[in-house]
């Protein structure tokens, strides 16, 4: 008998071992990646939302439960990926060239992967070719752009403009703080997020369907 | 450790505390009681029935130090709410007493402050996290004088579980309170020993004793109820011109307070409450101001180190006349003395306009600003698990510690805002840009549509009715007499 309920409070707790033993025993038991998947963590990661938009989460937790997640989906996903070209969204994320800034960006790393997405996070001081490079190699959904400096926010409308030249239809979307929602428009981004919670909320809908 | 603040040094308080024998002895205090003035006689005071003035000497002054309670006990209604006064830390409050004008919670407009603003002003007391006990602020305009202070006294007890803390202007309206707090308490003893109230009895500075307000505090500590012993000697005016003359007036008249008190009723408990205030020397009424800070870390200095006594000083202040940045700066500034120098009584929730006028709305945000100066004076152990080593080894440089078991057991230790905005711009404009006193408004009207402080039991409440009706008859009856 699969116990779901364990692995979805789990993942909720935060408890990354406690995850990993759980979903290892229920694959192990002939459970199906799928049901584990879809009702164990997704489960669990739509209700830490939940939790985070009433307020009675926040960072620390959101942060926990996506790391929680990414444990059980590294044993899922080599299972749910066999014969399948590409299950999962595959999103490259970075903190453009000249900005050093870190956290911010690796802190939607982490939701998305929580999320269900393979992240690929090039880190910081990006320059325009190693994105088109990552995106190529990897055959990316999404590109995350990030920069906390207005000086370095302008090499974000370059990074979306070499995109367009080389050709790679990606859906785009740029967060970090000096940015603003009319600057994301005019930079011909596809999406703008205020924080991590609404990044991840955004880059599923971008890559739906 | 704490963060901590003080002023004097210790031959500084010592010289501060023999100038007051000095004045007690040599200048005397006037006390217009002939009840104060013959126990001050009868136990070695020269006494000069025709002035009223006693002068004190050395030895009595000593005695009350020594026979004085160090630490205070507050009960309130409910039991989870009782707490000692003992000199570590900052105690919250509303601003008293008898508060004329109120801001309308609704018009906004300033208007004489009536007796269902006193109960929602306690309610909300009731309510607010850091408020400790509720001062009762606000005067009743629409009763008869007379009754007014019962009538509060009355009303605060009924809306509030908490320990509450009024005046009175005369032994007789002090009695009719002891007797109403022993029904609810179950007995004199018992109200000894859990004081569900305290009382704020003033000097007339510089140096006299008002008659109903020493033998309402001798009253009172017969009872075993707090007295604050409260003076407002102001610079220039009811005190010499200088910071430190000041002081010295806040402290002799404490220090004869007390000598009343102790020999009236030995171990009664007592709290060093002076407010020495700076003023407006173009109409001479008491002001905030950086004197009026400075007063607030003697007073604690003189009660604290020299005495070692609970005191009261001042907190959440302003002059300012409504909630603008004047408001913020006087209030976050006053609070944060208040809390560094651990003010065992910090009042001034919900007041404006120098204890003139009140606000509902300020009651919230002084409560967030409280919690704010609370938080910097907690106490922070260096020990293994504050320095993280361990954490920090894990994470290693360029990482970060989101990820840690530390964090998510350590981290709501860190102070949040309750209504200040701390979003981002997008964020807050999308929840309808609203300045800080609006969102107060609003806390204001939630608390009062859905909070209901434990009602006093019935029975015991009939009783309650029984005796302020006969308070009320009997005080209404003496004034017109």
């Amino acid at each position: 008998m699969l116990d779901l309920v364990e692995i979805r409070d789990s993942v909720i707790n935060g408890a990354r071992n406690e995850v990993r033993d759980l979903v290892e025993k229920a694959v192990g038991e002939g459970g199906d990646a799928q049901k584990i998947l879809n009702e164990g963590l997704v489960a669990a990661i739509n209700v830490v939302g939940d939790k985070f938009e009433k307020g009675e989460f926040f960072l620390p937790e959101l942060v926990m439960s996506a790391a929680a997640m990414r444990e059980g989906l590294k044993i899922l996903r080599p299972l749910l990926e066999q014969g399948n070209v590409k299950l999962f969204k595959v999103a490259v994320i970075g903190t453009v060239r000249g900005d050093i800034h870190d956290i911010g960006k690796s802190i939607v790393g982490i939701m998305l992967e929580g999320a269900g997405f393979s992240v690929i996070d090039l880190g910081v001081d990006v320059e325009t070719d190693r994105f088109i490079e990552a995106i190529r190699q990897n055959n990316a959904d999404l590109l995350g752009m990030s920069a906390l400096l207005t000086t370095t926010m302008e090499n974000m409308r370059g990074v979306i403009g070499a995109l367009k030249k080389a050709g790679l239809n990606i859906k785009t979307m740029v967060g970090g703080a000096p940015l603003t929602e009319q600057f994301a428009n005019e930079i011909g981004a596809d999406g703008y997020a205020p924080n991590a919670a609404s990044a991840v909320r955004k880059a599923s809908e971008l890559v739906k369907g | 450790m704490k963060a901590r603040l003080t002023w004097f040094s210790d031959d500084e308080m010592a010289r501060i505390h023999e100038a007051s024998l000095k004045v007690l002895a040599s200048v005397g205090i006037r006390a217009d009681s002939k009840k104060a003035l013959d126990i001050l006689k009868a136990n070695g005071a020269k006494v000069n029935y025709d002035t009223n003035i006693a002068f004190i000497p050395r030895n009595l002054v000593e005695e009350a130090l020594e026979v004085m309670p160090k630490t205070v006990v507050y009960g309130a209604r409910n039991p989870k709410y009782d707490y000692i006064l003992d000199k570590k830390k900052a105690h919250f409050t509303a601003d008293g007493f008898a508060i004329p004008y109120i801001v309308d919670w609704e018009t906004g407009e300033r208007r004489e402050s009536r007796s269902e603003d006193l109960v929602r002003m306690v309610r909300i007391a009731d309510y607010l996290d850091n408020y400790d006990e509720v001062w009762v602020a606000l005067a009743s305009g629409d009763l008869p004088t007379p009754i007014q202070g019962i009538t509060s006294f009355v009303t605060a007890l009924r809306n509030t579980e908490k320990h509450i803390s009024h005046e009175a202007l005369d032994a007789d309206e002090a009695k009719f309170m002891i007797e109403i707090a022993t029904t609810i308490v179950g007995g004199r003893k018992e109200l000894k020993k859990r004081p569900l109230f305290s009382v704020e009895q003033s000097v007339v500075s510089p140096l006299k004793l008002d008659e109903g307000a020493v033998e309402a505090a001798m009253e009172f500590g017969a009872a075993g109820i707090p007295v604050l012993c409260c003076g407002m000697p102001i610079p220039g005016t009811t005190a010499p011109a200088t910071i430190i003359g000041t002081m010295l007036i806040a402290n002799t008249e404490w220090l004869a307070q007390l000598v009343v008190l102790q020999l009236a009723n030995p171990g009664a408990p007592v709290i060093y409450a002076q407010i020495p205030c700076g003023a407006n020397y173009s109409t001479g009424a008491v002001i905030e101001s950086p004197e009026s800070l400075l007063f607030r870390v003697g007073v604690a200095d003189m009660a604290h180190r020299c005495y070692d006594v609970p005191c009261m000083g001042y907190g959440a202040n302003t002059s300012a006349k409504l909630l603008d940045i004047q408001a913020g700066n006087e209030k976050g500034q006053s609070l944060l003395v208040g809390a560094l120098v651990a003010s065992d009584v910090l009042p001034g929730g919900g007041e404006l306009d120098d204890a003139l006028c009140y606000s509902l709305e300020a009651m919230v945000i002084d409560n967030e600003i409280a919690g704010e100066v609370f938080r910097f004076v907690e106490n922070f152990e260096v020990n293994d698990d504050t320095l993280a080593l361990d954490v920090i080894r894990e994470v290693g440089p360029g990482g970060h510690f989101l990820e840690q078991q530390h964090t998510l057991e350590n981290y709501k230790n860190m102070w949040r805002a309750t209504i200040s905005d701390k979003e981002t711009f997008a964020s807050w404009k999308e929840s309808g840009a609203k300045p800080l006193d609006n969102v107060a408004a609003e806390k204001v009207r939630e608390i009062l549509a859905t909070h209901t402080p434990q009602p006093i039991p019935e029975d015991i409440d009939k009783e309650v009715s029984r005796i302020y009706e006969k308070a009320k008859s009997e005080l209404l009856r003496k004034a017109e007499a």
